[in-house]
């Protein structure tokens, strides 16, 4: 019998604000354990929250980036529990009536479809601090974190596979990140990730028992989770064992890549979810939410397919190019100032990339659009050849100088004379008599050889295409 | 709704407090009495009613994203009963 995993994610995102979901204590990664805490944070008796207003306008450009429908009226509630990282015994958050409900994420297979996972819906939260174990028996209380803006996404269980939730999750980051919500750093916790996990004979509708998978602190993690967790599954089902399988709370343990229980179903916790009375409800207006909408930029999936409409790239690429709107804004900006689409593809992809990522800069400030647009400009018409052009980026990029000013210092100018062209062609043809009979014999490979020896005569300043051109015609092979 | 002691005994592992028998015995009842004094607002007719989760008559109270006080560290540890340079102490408990 064949097996199919059911598998639905609960994401929480840390939004981009610079104070708390609830108060003005800042939010920075980083700082030293409790040097961001006010009253709010610390729970104090008495001091009560008030909703950062940016924090609902990330909320609500990431529900629209999401295609969610954001509802006019929505409230917060809270989730009780006891645990030292949350100083009010209560989290707050959003139960029965959160503020963004559907929505999909669109995740692309290797074969060029595309499958709609549903969202079921969106909800504002606060973080909780962070304990930091230690071997003596104690833990350490941090609560930077505690307050901290958050939504949580909780998708449909409509994903199938291992490769599908990283699928997912990169989509959803991606989408996140481009209109500015989240930095969404799973190393740094901004993007955090639980994943519901079961297994049903295909063709059964009712879905098998349920295993919640908590601590997936990188989207490989999730990945080597799901993979584990579905193939325990499905083995205990061909053994007939299924019946082993409980509803539990486990934990990805990242080192012996296995998965460990934390908590059965009977220990559950109830949380006695109720109104908080601190907050009134949140009334998003019409206007209000088409101001946000309207401010949201051309969507990555829009942008990707535009790009291979308009400049006619392939899927990968225009995919590496909207990974993120900072490439995706590079090389339209070196697309305007003429340089060739395609190679402007490849030049961001490559150079650029590589440039960036090497110093630590942004692409603009380590790749200068005009100087690429230049750079790619001389390639384009021959003038430097791409080899050289690629050899020197790094040098070129340094020195700031114009390259056309840069490769003539150098040299490396190709020649486009073509009676030096015709005579160093000649010359190779006269040096190299066994490869000229073997190119006559029909052994074109050979012709890398004499493209080489006249490459040499020119010093280098010969267009290589010119050459292999001029080849053929002195010879008559054409 | 009936308050039993089983009901006392779940509310109190929820708050994590300690109850002897007797103890529980007595809150029931008392818990009974006081469920049964609010269950008098189900005698009201409430349909055609839109439900409210706040009586201030307030909505969509914001404020700007703006950093406002904080406590210098040693404030916020001040009331631990345990800590040390920088951090409140706790025993250590395994995740939920």
């Amino acid at each position: 019998m064949e097996y199919e995993p059911v598998i639905g994610l609960e994401v929480h995102c840390q939004l981009a604000t610079t104070t708390k979901m609830f108060s003005g204590a800042t939010t920075v990664f980083g700082r030293e354990p409790n040097s961001q805490v006010d009253v709010v944070s610390l729970g104090l008796p008495g001091a009560l929250p008030v909703i950062n207003a940016k924090a609902v306008d990330l909320a609500v450009a990431a529900a629209f980036a999401l295609g969610g429908a954001v509802q006019a009226h929505s409230k917060f509630d809270r989730k009780h529990y006891f645990y030292p990282d949350l100083p009010k015994g209560y989290q707050i958050s959003q139960f029965d009536e959160p503020y963004c409900i559907g929505g999909a994420v669109l995740i692309d297979h290797a074969d060029g479809t595309t499958k709609s996972i549903g969202l079921t819906r969106i909800h504002m939260e606060e973080d909780a601090g962070k304990l930091i174990h230690q071997d003596n028996g104690l833990s350490e209380v941090d609560l930077n974190r505690a307050g901290t803006p958050l939504i949580e996404i909780v998708s449909e269980p409509q994903l199938r596979s291992a490769a599908e939730a990283y699928s997912y999750l990169m989509e959803l980051k991606r989408a996140l990140k481009w209109v500015g919500v989240s930095d969404c750093e799973m190393q740094e916790g901004s993007l955090r990730c639980d994943a519901n996990v079961s297994v049903r004979p295909v063709g059964q509708t009712r879905f098998g028992t349920r295993v919640e998978i908590k601590n997936l602190n990188s989207f490989r993690a999730v990945e080597s989770a799901i993979e584990h967790e579905i193939a325990q599954m499905i083995a205990l089902h061909r053994a007939g064992r299924q019946g082993e399988i409980v509803q539990c709370t486990k934990l990805w343990d990242p080192d012996h890549k296995v998965t460990r229980i934390m908590r059965l179903k009977e220990d559950a916790a109830d949380y006695r979810y109720f109104p908080d009375p601190d907050l009134p409800p949140l009334v998003l207006t019409e206007a209000h939410r088409e101001r946000i909408r309207a401010s949201l930029p051309e969507l990555p999936r829009v942008r990707e397919a535009r790009f291979q409409q308009q400049y006619g790239l392939d899927r990968t690429a225009a995919r590496d190019l909207t990974a993120d709107a900072a490439i995706a804004d590079y090389f339209e900006a070196v697309v305007q100032l003429g340089a060739a689409p395609r190679l402007a593809a490849n030049w961001t992809r490559e150079e650029a990339m590589r440039l960036a990522h090497e110093q630590h800069r942004s692409l603009t400030e380590a790749a200068p659009p005009a100087t690429m647009a230049k750079l790619i400009g001389l390639v384009e018409s021959g003038r430097v050849a791409r080899v050289e052009a690629k050899m020197s980026s790094t040098d070129l990029f340094a020195s700031s100088e114009d390259p056309e000013a840069y490769f003539t210092r150098l040299g490396k100018i190709q020649v486009q004379d073509a009676g030096a062209l015709s005579s160093w062609v000649a010359q190779g043809i006269a040096q190299e008599a066994k490869v000229v009979a073997d190119l006559k014999a029909g052994k074109m490979a050979a012709i890398g050889r004499l493209i080489g020896a006249t490459m040499k005569l020119s010093g280098g300043k010969a267009d290589p295409n010119a050459i292999r051109a001029e080849i053929i015609r002195q010879l008559g092979l054409g | 709704m009936a308050i039993t002691v089983v009901e006392v005994r779940q509310l109190a592992r929820l708050a994590s407090l300690a109850v002897d028998e007797a103890e529980a015995q007595r809150l029931a009842g008392e818990l009974q009495a006081i469920v049964g004094y609010v269950e008098q607002l189900s005698q009201v007719d409430t349909a055609g009613i839109a439900p409210v989760a706040n009586v201030a008559g307030l909505s969509s109270v914001l404020r700007p994203d703006v950093p406002g006080p904080m406590f210098a560290t040693a404030q916020v540890l001040a009331n631990a009963p345990a800590r040390n340079e920088v951090a409140i102490l706790v025993p250590k408990v395994v995740e939920r």
